[in-house]
C-alpha cells in the first residue's frame, strides 16, 4: 500500500493550486494559492503531501551530495530542515527535522520537491519568475543574484501580472506552443531590493528565520491564475560593463542558454531529452533576449523601458 | 571517482595566470583567457546542481557544511581530472574545512608577497590600501558575505593572509605544491614546469614554453583590453593591471608597510618575504 493511500484516512485539510496541480496537504502552506477545485478533481489526479518517513531509493540513476533518483522517485535531503521524497508525480512525503520551524519546511519544499513534480508529470520547470501582460508571458531566468525577482517585481509595479516565481514551470498546450504555469504568487526578495523599491521589509514574511530574504506577496488583478503563452524569454546576467546589453539570440544559441538554466534540475534522472525538446520549442517559438546589466541592485531601473517595450511588442 | 586539483590562494596571487597557463597546456596551446580550464569552487551553479536545492536558500555556514560533499558528488560524476579555483581558506580556526574527505585530490597553492597583494586587491575590490590592508589582517575576512543582497558566489571564508598561507602551507588533508608568484615571473619555464610535473603530466619542452608565452602577463592583458574578461571587478579597471612584483616600495607609504608586517611577519619570513 502506498503512503498516499495509508495517509487516505488521515485529515487533509488544505487544498491548494500551483503549476498545474491541484494538492491536498496536512500542514499549511501559506504562499499557495488557496483551491476550491478539490470536489471537481478525481481523487487519483490530487498530489498529496503529508509528513512521513521518506523512503530511501533502492536503485538511484542520479546521486548527489543531498538528493537522489530515478524516472519516478526523488529524494532530497536538507540538513536541519527535513527531507523530502516525491513518486510519480502524486505524493509527497515530508520528513521534518524536530527542530525545523514551518516556515523553513515550505520553503524548501516550494523549491526542488515542487520541481521534482512537474517533472514527473512530463513538464520542465526553471528557476526563475514569470509574468504576463496582454495573455503573453516573459520568462526571466539567469543565474542566483542576476535579479530576476526583483525585475518581476517592477514589471508586476508597472502593471504586469506575476505567473510565478522561484521554481516555475514551463508545458505545452494542446497546439504544442510552450506555455507557462501559474506558480507561487509571492516574489521572494532580498532585504535591499525590497528597500530599492521603497517598500519596508518589516512589512513581510522572511523566506527562512535566518536569511534576510522575504515573500513578497501579490494578489488580486497582479496575479495571474491561469496557463499563458510564453512569447519571451530573458537571459538575465551581471556583467563588468557600465552599459545594459540587449541582444536577440539564435535559436540553436537560445536553446543553449536556455538549457544551461535547466540544467540546474539535472538530477532529475531519465528526463534529459523531454528537457531537451521543450528548451528548443521554447527558443523556437519565444523571442530569446540576451540582458545584461552593470552589478548594483539600483542599475536593474535601466532595464525598464528595455523590457517594456520588448513585453509589448 | 576522478581527481580533483585545486587552484588555491589568496586573492590577487597568481591564480588566474596559473589557470591560463594551465588551460593553455592541456589545449595544446590556446590563448589563455578563452579557456581557463577550471570551474571556480564558489560557483552557485556547481552548488545547487549537485545539492539539489538552491543555495540561495541557507546561510553561509549552512552551505559550507555542505560543501565537501559537492565536490565529492561533483569528483565522482566526473570522468576525467577536474581543475578547480579555489580562494577559501583550507580550513577555519576550528579545523572545518570546506574540503571534501575521502576524495582523491592535491592542490597547487600560489603565494605572493602580502605587500603587492595589497595593492591588488585595493584595485580589484575598488577599495582604499588601508582598507584591504585591514582584510588581509582580519582573522574573519570572508568574500561575497552578502546578506542583505543576493551574492552570485558562495561566501569563502578567507581569514587573515597569514592563516590562508598557514592553513594550505601546512595541510596533511592533501599533497600541496606551494609556488610563489614571484618565481613564476622570475622563471616561468622552471616554476610551471614544477607544477606540470607535480601534476603528472610530462614536460614537453616545447609545449610547455609555448603555453607560457601564450599566457604571459602581457599577452593576457592584451587579451583583456581587446576582449575583455568576466572575472575583472566591476569595480576595477582592469583584472590584469602591473603585475610587477616589488610595486609596493613605490606605492605603500612606511606606515601601511610597518603595518603589514606587524600583522604577517612571522610568514613573510618563512617565505622569503622579508629582507633579513
Amino acid at each position: 500500500m502506498s503512503h498516499a493511500k495509508q495517509r487516505a484516512s488521515q485529515v487533509m485539510p488544505y487544498c491548494y493550486s500551483v503549476h498545474g496541480a491541484t494538492l491536498v496537504t496536512e500542514f499549511e502552506c501559506s504562499e499557495l494559492a488557496p483551491s476550491s477545485a478539490r470536489s471537481a478533481v478525481k481523487p487519483a489526479e490530487v498530489v498529496r503531501i503529508c509528513e512521513g518517513d521518506a523512503p530511501r531509493l533502492a536503485d538511484p540513476s542520479f546521486s548527489g551530495a543531498r538528493c537522489w533518483s530515478t524516472s519516478t522517485e526523488f529524494r532530497i535531503e536538507v540538513d536541519g530542515v527535513a527531507t523530502y521524497y516525491v513518486r510519480d508525480a502524486k505524493e509527497v512525503i515530508v520528513q521534518r527535522h524536530r527542530s525545523a520551524s514551518q516556515r523553513d519546511v515550505c520553503t524548501f519544499l516550494y523549491d526542488a520537491p515542487f520541481a521534482a513534480l512537474s517533472l514527473q508529470a512530463g513538464m520542465m520547470p526553471l528557476r526563475g519568475s514569470a509574468i504576463e501582460v496582454d495573455g503573453c508571458a516573459t520568462v526571466i531566468l539567469g543565474q542566483p543574484g542576476a535579479g530576476k525577482s526583483t525585475l518581476a517585481a517592477r514589471l508586476v509595479r508597472r502593471g504586469c501580472r506575476l505567473v510565478g516565481d522561484g521554481v516555475i514551470c514551463v508545458a505545452q498546450d494542446d497546439k504544442g506552443q510552450p506555455v507557462v504555469l501559474p506558480g507561487i504568487s509571492s516574489l521572494q526578495l532580498w532585504w535591499d531590493a525590497i528597500e530599492l523599491l521603497g517598500d519596508s521589509p518589516a512589512l513581510y514574511a522572511r523566506v527562512r528565520d535566518r536569511l534576510e530574504r522575504f515573500f513578497v506577496r501579490v494578489s488580486g488583478e497582479r496575479v495571474c491564475s491561469a496557463p499563458v503563452r510564453v512569447e519571451s524569454v530573458l537571459l538575465l546576467d551581471v556583467w563588468n560593463d557600465t552599459r545594459v546589453s540587449v541582444s536577440a539570440l539564435r535559436k540553436l544559441l537560445g536553446t543553449g542558454r536556455i538549457m544551461e538554466q535547466a540544467s540546474q534540475f539535472r538530477m532529475f534522472g531519465g528526463a534529459a531529452d523531454m528537457v531537451f525538446e521543450r528548451c528548443a520549442a521554447l527558443a523556437e517559438e519565444a523571442h530569446v533576449l540576451e540582458l545584461k546589466r552593470p552589478a548594483g541592485g539600483d542599475t536593474l531601473a535601466a532595464l525598464d523601458p528595455l523590457i517594456s517595450e520588448g513585453v509589448a511588442r | 571517482m576522478t581527481e580533483i586539483v585545486w587552484i588555491a590562494s589568496y586573492p590577487k596571487s597568481g591564480n588566474t595566470w596559473l589557470r591560463a597557463f594551465l588551460g593553455s597546456l592541456l589545449d595544446g596551446g590556446s590563448l589563455g583567457l578563452d579557456d581557463l580550464a577550471t570551474t571556480v569552487a564558489s560557483q552557485r551553479d556547481l552548488f545547487d546542481e549537485f545539492a539539489g536545492f538552491s543555495s540561495s536558500y541557507l546561510t553561509s555556514d549552512e552551505a559550507d557544511r555542505v560543501r565537501p560533499d559537492i565536490y565529492r558528488a561533483w569528483c565522482m560524476s566526473s570522468h576525467e581530472r577536474v581543475f578547480c579555483k579555489v580562494h577559501d581558506a583550507c580550513c577555519d580556526a576550528g579545523g572545518r574545512s570546506v574540503l571534501p574527505e575521502q576524495c582523491p585530490q592535491r592542490a597547487v597553492y600560489v603565494l605572493r608577497n602580502p605587500l603587492d597583494v595589497a595593492i591588488s586587491f585595493a584595485h580589484h575590490a575598488g577599495v582604499s590600501l588601508d582598507t584591504a590592508i585591514d582584510w588581509m589582517g582580519d582573522d574573519a575576512f570572508t568574500l561575497s558575505k552578502g546578506e542583505r543582497t543576493p551574492s552570485r558566489q558562495l561566501a569563502q571564508k578567507l581569514g587573515s593572509w597569514s592563516h590562508h598561507v598557514e592553513t594550505w602551507t601546512r595541510t596533511r588533508r592533501l599533497p600541496v605544491l606551494v609556488i610563489r608568484y614571484e618565481d613564476m615571473i622570475a622563471d616561468a619555464i622552471g616554476t610551471f614546469g614544477c607544477v606540470v610535473r607535480f601534476l603528472g603530466y610530462e614536460p614537453d619542452t616545447a609545449g610547455l614554453a609555448r603555453a607560457v608565452e601564450n599566457t604571459s602577463f602581457g599577452r593576457l592583458r592584451e587579451q583583456e583590453e581587446t576582449r575583455g574578461f568576466a572575472e575583472r571587478s566591476s569595480r576595477a579597471r582592469a583584472f590584469f593591471r602591473r603585475g610587477r612584483p616589488g610595486e609596493w616600495q613605490d606605492v605603500l607609504s612606511s606606515a601601511q608597510v610597518q603595518r603589514i608586517h606587524a600583522a604577517h611577519r612571522r610568514v613573510m619570513a618563512e617565505f622569503g618575504y622579508l629582507r633579513p
